[in-house]
């Protein structure tokens, strides 16, 4: 009974909109038109009617309707106000009727379509598109005069390069979509629109390479996409989490990128890109373990460095997800294989430390995940201050106070920093590393190993979009190793990966 | 509205609490923190002569004193002794004498006095074997000459604070004329009827003038079983070293001798290779076969000559190389009569290769063994190649006037 009830976010999208249907019908009168957007609109400011007469035949009442802000109202002037005001010069040929002879011969916009609904009407308005209604006609002409203030194409803060492309994606599709597009110049590159959010109406785009994408995998994408039931869509985020595979573990089997060169990258292996209006964070599926190690940068610089780099995250995943736990195991239960003279600092930097070793690092983990958050939440100037509040805390002071000693300092210290180096995996990291850490302090490395075989066999068990999640560690694809742990020379890059690749078609890049 | 206040179904809810039972009231059982236990890097056995039990010695760690940041003015370590009759016994003694409870898994130096050594000492290290608290990889040694106590106390040449540590140290850089062997060499050779073992010496030099007081690791303790038999002195230690132990540290030391025009030659050993030969025929032992190829380099010499054709060079180093071979033939063949006769102990393990070659023939004779032993006869064969001469021509001359 009550166990059946779904999550309480399901509950709320129940809202008290009024239903489109009831919207009142288009009719060939002006004033009633008019009286139905305000309506609709309930009135609101930022609505703007402009009322104007065209001088035709005999002289035809009209209206303007836009949404300040989102149109160009140069464009607006220019390129509608002016053609239509002096529309009686071009009054060679009045068989037309009135709309359709606006539309041939006035308007001086190439994007622009008739519609007959309100609901269609209403839709363009909200988008910035310019509604002209005219009387007598049950049409209704929507002009494409979109055009609203964005952020320039910049260089993220997020994943800076560097060495190779700095653009980043920006809130606007349209651009971003662009920007993907300059680096992929092949017809075969798709991009599909669907609208996702009862009452934000977002639009969320999917871009990818026809016979490179497997065709179940777009599928797939769109059938999850589809399904989405939700009032608002903010950001990319709110996708990944209906569409992502594991909902309950802390993996990410969808990955976000904000640099177009990587997701441009990525949909050449075959991935589907998923962009949201909205959001300068394109998602990108399927989503594999091994991309977390593997930065745009890797393919611009040598391989040598590249791929002795790409072994020290690897070495930077196990360092920050064990040390803390194999250092409290190690000192609380397996003193006898710590060598001699460092046990012997060890118990001496313990000797005055009133906690046992679990405390200590639980301690230090703790305030260093606070002074983490607190340095990522407070503006610039301010969050310099913390981390140097930060460094006395976590350095000298808590030694010299007695209440951990020096070598947990330096655990602690490799945890944090080892944890910057894989960002796309911080969530899963810092869980995972609370957890071993118990159970190192509870059942000694014993207890870690199970933990370890616990946290593996859960990553295991994963799959993104149908691709097992650790490909090509398990299962093996032995030729997809040429980018995974090393990053092999380019000539060895050629081939696209398998396991995301439609291998049914030919390869369209021959 | 109670149904909506608890979310989580029953079901899990009880599933998660017990397993968090699991992790809380289970406990850490062998949890020990660093502040609870005293390290103990050495022990020492001796024996109260007058009631003959044992008096066991453990050197503990003061980890304050190590300490990095600020360590305290004590004494590094402090040694706390024991009397009982078993080492469970000692052990639960010495833990009422200290504050700390003894953690013994990095002892490095187990050293028991000549009574000890003499008395047996199998039984002492069962104990070790069965709770596995005490490595196998315990330098083991005899003091003899000196209470087993007095070698855990400084050090007069000690350069680390530690004794435990100085004495491992020594132990590592054993040379050619000292044996080096730890707790599980004993064992495997102890417990094995055809070989006897050989330990280490540590002494004490009381030292004269230039020399203060020293503490030595020379020569070897020859065991009989898990019983003291006898002492081997430098040279006969560099002969055993010779023939049994594998080759350690890059050198197996300097030997030098007497050439037989009386100036002294030293030749440095840098690698070796020996192999022990029962000769059988007819299902029965005749003898054994020593061979030993040793690689040396010239390191010193003082014939006052001077070389002016290789010729000249090849046939002086040839003649060094069979003067050589003659000296340590000797000192090999003192060593077994030694081992012989006055030991009586199979130190270099005859029996053992007998039994790894002619297991028959090593099951006709090894019920009594030892009587074979005494009248093995023994030959010895010894190669050795001077690789290196130091590339000088001759020898160093200062120019006649």
């Amino acid at each position: 009974m009550s166990r059946k009830q779904r999550l309480p976010f399901k509950r709320n999208t129940e809202s008290n909109i009024q239903d489109e249907r009831k919207y009142p019908a288009i009719t060939n009168r002006v004033a009633e038109n008019k009286a139905t957007l305000q309506e609709v609109f309930h009135n609101s400011t930022d609505i703007k009617f402009r009322e104007f007469q065209i001088p035709l035949q005999n002289v035809t009442g009209a209206f303007l309707c836009y949404m300040e802000g989102m149109v160009s109202e140069d464009s607006i002037n220019l390129n509608i106000m002016e053609p239509l005001l002096e529309a009686s010069q071009h009054l060679d040929n009045s068989s037309d009727e009135v709309m359709t002879f606006i539309k041939n011969r006035i308007v001086q916009i190439s994007d622009l379509s008739e519609v007959t609904t309100t609901e269609e009407m209403v839709n363009g308005i909200m988008v910035g598109k310019t509604a002209v209604i005219v009387e007598g006609s049950n049409k209704i002409l929507l002009i494409n005069t979109i055009r609203y203030d964005a952020r320039a194409v910049e260089e993220p803060d997020t994943e800076s390069t560097v060495r190779g492309p700095r653009e980043g994606f920006t809130e606007v599709l349209k651009t971003n979509t662009s920007l993907i597009r300059r680096r992929v110049k092949n017809p075969n590159l798709v991009f599909e629109d669907m609208e996702i959010g009862k009452l934000t109406k977002t639009i969320v785009r999917i871009g990818y390479i026809e016979g490179i994408a497997k065709e179940e995998v777009v599928k797939e994408v769109k059938k999850r996409l589809k399904s989405i039931e939700t009032d608002s869509i903010l950001g990319s985020g709110y996708i990944e989490q209906f569409i992502e595979d594991g909902k309950n573990s802390p993996f990410p089997t969808v990955g976000n990128s904000e640099k177009s060169d990587k997701v441009a990258a990525k949909i050449l292996e075959g991935r589907v890109a998923i962009i949201c209006d909205g959001t300068p964070f394109v998602l990108t599926v399927p989503f594999l373990f091994i991309e977390a190690f593997q930065v745009p940068e890797d393919y611009y610089s040598k391989y040598f460095i590249t791929s002795f780099i790409r072994l020290i995250r690897v070495l930077a995943l196990f360092l920050t997800v064990l040390t803390p736990a194999l250092f409290v195991a190690a000192a609380t239960f397996h003193q006898e294989m710590v060598p001699t003279l460092l046990l012997t600092t060890m118990a001496a930097a313990e000797e005055k430390v009133p906690f046992p070793v679990l405390i200590e690092a639980l301690l230090m983990i703790v305030v260093f995940q606070l002074l983490r958050e607190a340095g990522v939440r407070m503006p610039r100037p301010i969050g310099s201050a913390i981390s140097i509040v930060g460094a006395l805390v976590i350095g000298e002071a808590t030694v010299q106070a007695g209440l951990v000693g020096a070598p947990m300092v330096i655990v602690v210290a490799i945890t944090a920093i080892t944890g910057f180096i894989i960002p796309v995996l911080n969530n899963p990291i810092i869980l995972v590393r609370y957890f071993l850490l118990f159970l190192a302090g509870s059942l000694g490395l014993y207890g870690l190993l199970m933990g370890i075989l616990v946290v593996i066999a859960h990553v295991c068990s994963l799959r993104s979009f149908g691709v097992p999640y650790l490909t090509p560690i398990a299962p093996v694809v032995l030729s997809e190793w040429r980018d995974f742990p090393l990053r092999l020379p380019i000539k060895f890059m050629k081939k696209k990966p398998h396991s995301t690749v439609e291998t049914n078609k030919g390869d369209v890049s021959k | 509205m109670n149904k909506t206040i608890c979310s989580v179904p029953a079901k899990i809810m009880r599933n998660v609490v017990l397993l968090l039972t699991l992790l809380f009231l289970t406990g850490c059982w062998d949890r020990q923190e660093l502040t609870e236990m005293g390290i103990v890097t050495g022990i020492a056995l001796d024996m109260n002569k007058e009631t003959g039990e044992y008096i066991l010695t453990s050197q503990f760690l003061r980890p304050a004193s190590q300490s990095t940041v600020a360590p305290t003015p004590n004494e590094p370590f402090i040694l706390i002794s024991a009397t009982g009759k078993t080492i469970p016994e000692l052990m639960q003694k010495t833990n009422r004498n200290v504050d700390r409870n003894g953690f013994y898994p990095h002892n490095k130096v187990i050293i028991m006095s000549e009574e000890v050594a003499k008395s047996g000492v199998l039984h002492l290290f069962e104990n070790f074997q069965r709770e596995q608290n005490i490595r196998s990889y315990a330098w083991l040694a005899v003091a003899k000459g000196t209470s087993a106590r007095s070698l855990l106390e400084k050090h007069k040449t000690s350069i680390s604070s530690i004794p435990a540590s100085f004495l491992n140290n020594l132990f590592m850089d054993a040379n050619a004329d000292a044996v080096s062997s730890n707790l599980l060499n004993f064992y495997k050779k102890a417990l094995k009827k055809g070989e006897s073992p050989v330990i280490a010496v540590l002494s004490i030099d009381e030292g004269v003038e230039m020399t203060p007081q020293t503490t030595k690791l020379s020569g070897g303790a020859v065991f009989d079983g898990d019983r003291l038999a006898g002492f081997l002195n430098e040279r006969e230690t560099m002969a055993y070293n010779w023939v049994k132990t594998k080759i350690r540290n890059e050198t197996l030391g300097s030997y030098d001798f007497l050439s037989e025009d009386g100036s002294i030659v030293a030749l440095a050993l840098i690698d070796k290779n020996a192999k022990i030969n029962p000769n059988v025929s007819k299902g029965s032992l005749d003898s054994f076969s020593i061979e030993v190829n040793l690689l040396t380099e010239l390191s010193e010499h003082q014939p006052m000559k001077e070389f002016n054709e290789n010729a000249d060079i090849i046939h002086y180093l040839d003649n060094i190389e069979k003067q050589a071979e003659k000296k340590m033939k000797a000192d090999i063949r003192h060593l077994t009569e030694t081992a012989q006769k006055e030991l009586e102990s199979d130190i270099l393990g005859f029996g053992d290769r007998l039994y790894k070659r002619y297991p028959s023939v090593w099951n006709k004779v090894k019920d009594n063994w030892r009587a074979h032993f005494k009248d093995l006869e023994i030959e010895v064969e010894v190669n050795v190649k001077i690789k290196n001469s130091g590339l000088i021509k001759g020898t160093l001359l200062p120019e006649s006037m």
